[in-house]
């Protein structure tokens, strides 16, 4: 289960109208946690149940998220991409094809979910303060996945 | 088989009102009505105020009006000391008057209800008040009566949530009201199981009792703070969008800047929607992260080449080997003993399953497919962020030459100058009281029970305490039992809601096809108020398009057929549009009735005209005192004279009628 945290839900509380799923802000969320390697563990009390699998609307882009979230777990774990045993061994935790939309196993939804719990500290940091409107929203958030990645 | 619910506005007449005194009635002959009337009533003759009559008439809400609310409806020249405005109904085939009788001494309502009599049997010393049969309450109530007394030009209220609230409008059609009462009934039965416990002596029974009761005390409370808040947000942005109206319509006066004004108005919207259609671009292409930066490509593109390299996924799935390990024999021709087959088994967890390797195969090919050159996906990205700015840059530029206007026309008339200073105060309470609506939704759990204002917060310690008194009350496997039951009920309106709300958007979204075929704006969820897909809000002629098919949804349902009343249908849309309307208009209800002015009958009134086959009544209200109106009046038969009012029924009329001078109301 995609799990968001509450503290994402105030933050984005005055653009979120404009997103058409909540996953929306997950998602940028998650993004912000990968590119700055920044993940959070967050009691299930401080996070909402989002959805099960990625919605329909990001059915190829989940792929590519799936991806880079993988190369991210390999970095931050020091593998090597020529260490076949260790990146065999990673892949085969952190993706399950019982759900095909899902993408990740349990243990791989935990730790996106952790991402998306230090993705808002991140965007907290980055930001200041709460975003007033979407356009300065997008443009900032653009420009900053761009330089941090 | 349903029983279909029929209710249809036979008619109704002033007096002594604000609007001029006048009776009209819509019966074609004895038991039908004219699909389509059309009641032409310029500016300043009474239009608000006789939608708001009809309102307050078919709702009861006069009863509970305020002293100076009533005498706002007192006439302004020549007052009397009542008034009086009855509508004439007939549900499912009975006939109904209701009566509002105006004391403007005592400056109260009071109501009179016939049912299938003479209306004349009015008793007017004693008052029997608002009662419409009771079948008839679910639709005579406040708030569904906003949805069939219709004001067009206020249509994107129904896209605000803290306006509207189509959820309840559905809620009364479709009867879910019983779910609440069959809740309220398990928990009265509860409370009942509880107050009649023996368990008094028990120790701690009077503490969980008292805590019981102090939260839901207190949880009422805090509701109806919050209420009150909301209905005062709700009254200062209803004044708010008149205020707009006002302002807009002197700036359309002034001869002057009119022109110009339209011209920067326009140009404003079309910078506003292009701005908006960006940012759902924007929103959905930021989706790939690899637009967002190249680096994120290559480094996606990095891994693709590396599990290439080393054969991942590996071209044997683990199910392979756990066969095998079934198998008498290995591969190579030995017996297979036991710790073989348990050293076969260890190893196949090692592998993909074949239903991962397809996963990660497609995640390769995904890769392969979208991420062909990342600096290219990255550079469209960038231009499309490029065209973004100037967009925002070009709606910025739209609003400051639409302000400096405003400044201008403002500067030499202050009325408008005092309505624009009234609009900023209006949002400025309005954001306060939003400021302090926030408070009730606070997720603080540390404060004690008086101090928390968050409702969730006080609900979730609400049905712990609960389940305490159900512990020591040894009442607690009724209290499963009900809250079981409790939450199959609101599955139940859950899911009915849902699948009633998907019914009527589809249905709502297949008429905004219809209304507007070269346009992709649709409904994306019905809940409070309309959400439309990925936009706030359409243009004005989208969003009365988008209202209409919402409500032709509503009402032309097999259980029931309700009237539509609705304040200038036309006005703000454009030629094509309004004449995709009107041509929608006569399959919305069986009865429509609008209010115009003669500025929309163009491209409008004839396709309605023509798409009811010509079944359609036309009349013309105004107010008497302009000689050259009374005199053209007198050339017509159908015209009914009152002492401040003229009524001409004549579509040759209806169709010469110009008021050049359109007063404000």
């Amino acid at each position: 289960m995609f799990r968001l945290p509450l503290k994402a839900e105030r933050w984005f509380s005055n653009i979120k109208h404009h997103f058409s799923f909540e996953f929306d802000m997950y998602y940028y969320c998650v993004l912000a946690g990968l590119v700055k390697g920044v993940k959070q563990l967050l009691p299930s009390s401080d996070t909402k149940e989002l959805i099960r699998s990625f919605p329909q609307d990001y059915r190829s882009e989940s792929k590519i998220i799936v991806a880079y979230f993988l190369t991210k777990e390999l970095e931050k774990q020091g593998i090597s991409l020529n260490d076949r045993a260790a990146v065999h061994s990673l892949v085969k935790r952190y993706i399950d094809s019982e759900s095909l939309n899902a993408i990740l196993s349990e243990e791989g939804m935990r730790e996106l979910n952790n991402y998306a719990n230090g993705g808002i500290e991140v965007l907290e940091n980055e930001f200041g303060h709460k975003p007033e409107n979407i356009e300065t929203f997008l443009l900032r958030f653009s420009k900053f996945i761009s330089k941090s990645a | 088989m349903t029983k279909t619910t029929t209710l249809e506005i036979l008619g109704w007449s002033t007096r002594g009102l604000r609007c001029p005194d006048y009776q009209i009635t819509f019966e074609k002959d004895n038991e039908n009505v004219y699909p389509v009337t059309l009641i032409q009533m310029p500016n300043g003759t009474g239009k608000t105020t006789t939608l708001s009559l009809l309102r307050a008439a078919l709702s009861g809400e006069a009863e509970d009006w305020k002293y100076k609310k009533v005498l706002s409806y007192q006439k302004r020249f020549n007052p009397t000391s009542f008034g009086e405005f009855n509508v004439y109904l007939r549900y499912n085939g009975s006939r109904i008057t209701i009566m509002m009788y105006f004391d403007f001494e005592e400056g109260k309502v009071r109501y009179f209800t016939t049912t299938g009599s003479d209306p004349s049997s009015f008793s007017l010393g004693k008052d029997n008040g608002f009662r419409p049969p009771k079948d008839c309450r679910e639709i005579l109530n406040p708030e569904f009566i906003n949805f069939f007394v219709f004001d067009g030009e206020l249509a994107q209220q129904l896209l605000d949530p803290e306006f509207s609230n189509a959820e309840k409008a559905i809620e009364y059609l479709y009867q879910l009201k019983y779910f609440d009462q069959i809740k309220n009934a398990v928990k009265s039965y509860w409370d009942r199981k509880v107050s009649s416990t023996t368990a008094t002596g028990k120790k701690g029974y009077t503490q969980r009792k008292q805590k019981v009761v102090f939260l839901e005390e207190r949880l009422k409370q805090l509701k109806e703070e919050k209420a009150v808040l909301e209905n005062e947000r709700k009254i200062k942005k209803q004044e708010l969008l008149a205020l707009k109206q006002k302002y807009e319509d002197k700036l359309a006066s002034n001869a002057k800047v009119r022109q110009e004004y339209e011209l920067r108005k326009t140009a404003l919207e079309n910078a506003i929607k292009e701005v908006n259609e960006l940012t759902q671009q924007v929103i959905k292409a930021s989706r790939s992260p690899h637009n967002l930066s190249e680096i994120i490509g290559h480094s996606v593109i990095e891994l693709k080449k590396s599990m290439d390299k080393l054969k991942l996924p590996e071209s044997t799935a683990k199910e392979f080997f756990m066969e095998l390990a079934e198998e008498p024999v290995c591969l190579c021709g030995r017996p297979l003993e036991h710790e073989h087959r348990l050293y076969i088994r260890e190893r196949a967890t090692h592998y993909l399953g074949s239903d991962e390797m397809t996963l990660l195969n497609s995640i390769k090919s995904e890769i392969t497919n979208q991420i062909e050159d990342p600096s290219k996906c990255s550079q469209e990205y960038q231009d499309l962020l490029e065209k973004y700015n100037k967009a925002i840059e070009r709606r910025m530029s739209a609003a400051t030459q639409l302000d400096v206007l405003k400044q201008d026309a403002e500067s030499g008339d202050s009325e408008l100058a005092d309505v624009q200073k009234r609009i900023e105060s209006l949002n400025n309470e309005i954001a306060n009281i939003e400021e302090r609506l926030k408070i009730y939704e606070d997720k603080d759990t540390e404060l004690p029970d008086e101090r928390t204002f968050g409702i969730s917060v006080i609900e979730k310690r609400l049905e712990e305490a609960r389940e305490r008194l159900a512990e020591i009350t040894e009442t607690i496997t009724i209290k499963r039992k009900t809250d079981q039951l409790t939450a199959i009920i609101q599955l139940a309106l859950d899911l009915s809601k849902e699948q009633i709300f998907e019914h009527i958007k589809n249905e709502a979204n297949t008429r905004i096809s219809r209304l507007m075929p070269y346009n992709h704006i649709r409904i994306s969820k019905v809940d409070r108020a309309l959400k439309l897909e990925g936009q706030e809000a359409g243009s004005m002629g989208e969003t009365l398009s988008v209202a209409y098919a919402f409500m032709a949804t509503l009402y032309n349902g097999v259980e029931r057929q309700i009237p539509f009343i609705v304040d200038s249908p036309a006005n703000s849309i454009d030629n094509n549009v309004r004449t995709q309307v009107a041509e929608h208009i006569p399959k919305l209800s069986k009865q429509f009735i609008a209010f115009t002015i003669s500025s929309e009958r163009g491209s409008f009134v004839l396709p309605l005209e023509r798409a009811c086959n010509g079944d359609i009544q036309f009349f013309t209200v105004f107010r008497r005192g302009d000689p050259s109106l009374e005199e053209l009046a007198k050339k017509f038969s159908n015209v009914t004279y009152t002492e401040d009012g003229i009524l001409v029924a004549d579509r040759e009329f209806f169709m010469n009628f110009h008021k050049e001078s359109e007063a404000d109301e």
